[in-house]
């Protein structure tokens, strides 16, 4: 994968500090927790995105297979600047196997990217590194660990 | 046949260490060790139905892709069904599929591996990249246009003031076709610039045509200015061989 790991080297390194500093921030939904789901044309998933107000300018992406209800993905993108988006964290469903390259380590189940120093470092996807989690099984639950784990709350007007 | 039975049957056509995990009455996910660029792997589920067999990633490479900021551009796209057809695989509204039998799984399961992997490393396809295969797909349609011998690619051309400027594509005629292929926003800006300074270098007896990546992210006001200063604008490639020859025959721009 070496085209990879040149195209990710070229990313200036978000440090590990600052990560923390983002996942910690106080998040608002101003649009409520009720994605408007749609799927592209040719694609076997639906997507949608919560905006969020935050200190550091980030949102909700949100991915969910047609053909499995266990397969999904909930992120925090945060913007670094215009054109520069950085996936913070991903929170996964049951899609299979995930492997941490670094260490080797099999991961079965749901479990947790987490964009990383020492991944950054190594080329690859800043997120490559992942947690097994027991927190959720669903979409819906999930989302809900999502939302607290990443201080997110909604106001409406 | 029984699961343990297809099991041993496909481990044996396959004859590579995977591991099958039945997840359903009639479906398997094959564990082959193959990883996106994340550590996640490769999701391949066989569905055994009625003697038949279908390897399916169920969409998920597209939807892998999806994570990040990433447009099926064009060119990507023509690149991706170069990918798919090359490979012997099968479309279902964005699920990449072989189908396949018992005796043939192994190959079947590495031609969709192979396409999936290939799939994933479009992620990498950076946008300088799709920018170049957009002006050379461009520079392809004239190249089979019927006015072929009337072009040059990559000219230098020279002003009144002695200033020199560099269009994709020079139609030779009474009054030449200066064509300029715009896949983003810095080609555009480009494009502006070198339009601008013709006009100030003296050069009028032209027409200038830009050709605009529908799908790259160009700001409204940089396309606005592009498409206002040039003669003719075409938006993407798709219409563009039909376009492009009533655009010349119309205006006697190659056979002059």
């Amino acid at each position: 994968m070496g085209n990879g790991d040149s195209h990710e080297l070229r990313r200036p390194l978000l440090k590990n500090e600052l990560i923390s500093k983002i996942i910690a921030a106080p998040k608002i939904t101003t649009s409520g927790l009720d994605p408007k789901w749609r799927r592209q044309k040719d694609q076997a998933h639906w997507r949608a995105e919560l905006q969020l107000e935050c200190a550091y300018p980030c949102r909700i992406a949100l991915r969910k297979s047609i053909d499995n209800p266990l397969n999904f993905s909930i992120l925090l993108i945060y913007t670094q600047w215009v054109g520069r988006d950085v996936i913070i964290v991903r929170y996964n469903g049951d899609h299979g196997l995930h492997i941490n390259k670094r260490t080797g380590e099999r991961i079965r189940g749901p479990h947790i990217h987490m964009i990383t120093e020492e991944y950054q470092r190594h080329g690859g996807k800043p997120e490559g590194f992942a947690t097994a989690t027991c927190e959720y099984r669903t979409f819906d639950e999930a989302l809900a660990t999502f939302i607290s784990d990443m201080s997110v709350r909604t106001w409406k007007l | 046949m029984d699961p343990e039975q297809l099991i041993s049957a496909i481990k044996q056509s396959i004859c590579a260490e995977v591991e099958i995990e039945q997840i359903g009455l009639h479906s398997y996910l094959i564990h082959t060790g193959f990883t996106y660029h994340d550590g996640d792997e490769l999701r391949i589920v066989l569905k055994a139905t009625d003697g038949r067999l279908v390897l399916t990633d169920e969409g998920h490479t597209l939807m892998w892709l999806s994570y990040e900021d990433y447009n099926m551009t064009e060119t990507r796209n023509a690149i991706w069904r170069k990918i798919i057809s090359s490979n012997g695989i099968s479309l279902d509204e964005g699920r990449m599929y072989v189908e396949c039998n018992t005796k043939d799984v192994g190959p079947a399961l590495n031609s969709l591996i192979q396409a999936m992997l290939q799939t994933a490393d479009l992620l990498f396809l950076d946008r300088d990249r799709v920018a170049s295969t957009f002006v050379e797909d461009m520079m392809e349609i004239f190249r089979a246009s019927s006015f072929q011998d009337k072009c040059e690619f990559n000219k230098t051309i020279e002003d009144k003031k002695g200033g020199t400027h560099t269009v994709d594509v020079y139609v030779h005629g009474r009054r030449p076709l200066y064509v300029f292929g715009i896949p983003s926003q810095d080609k555009a800006k480009d494009a502006l610039i070198t339009m601008m300074e013709l006009e100030l270098g003296g050069m009028t007896g032209y027409r200038a045509m830009v050709v605009i990546d529908d799908s790259a992210e160009i700001s409204k006001k940089i396309k606005r200015k592009v498409v206002n200063r040039a003669d003719k604008a075409l938006l993407g490639l798709e219409d563009t061989p039909d376009d492009l020859e009533r655009y010349v025959r119309k205006e006697k721009i190659a056979h002059a």
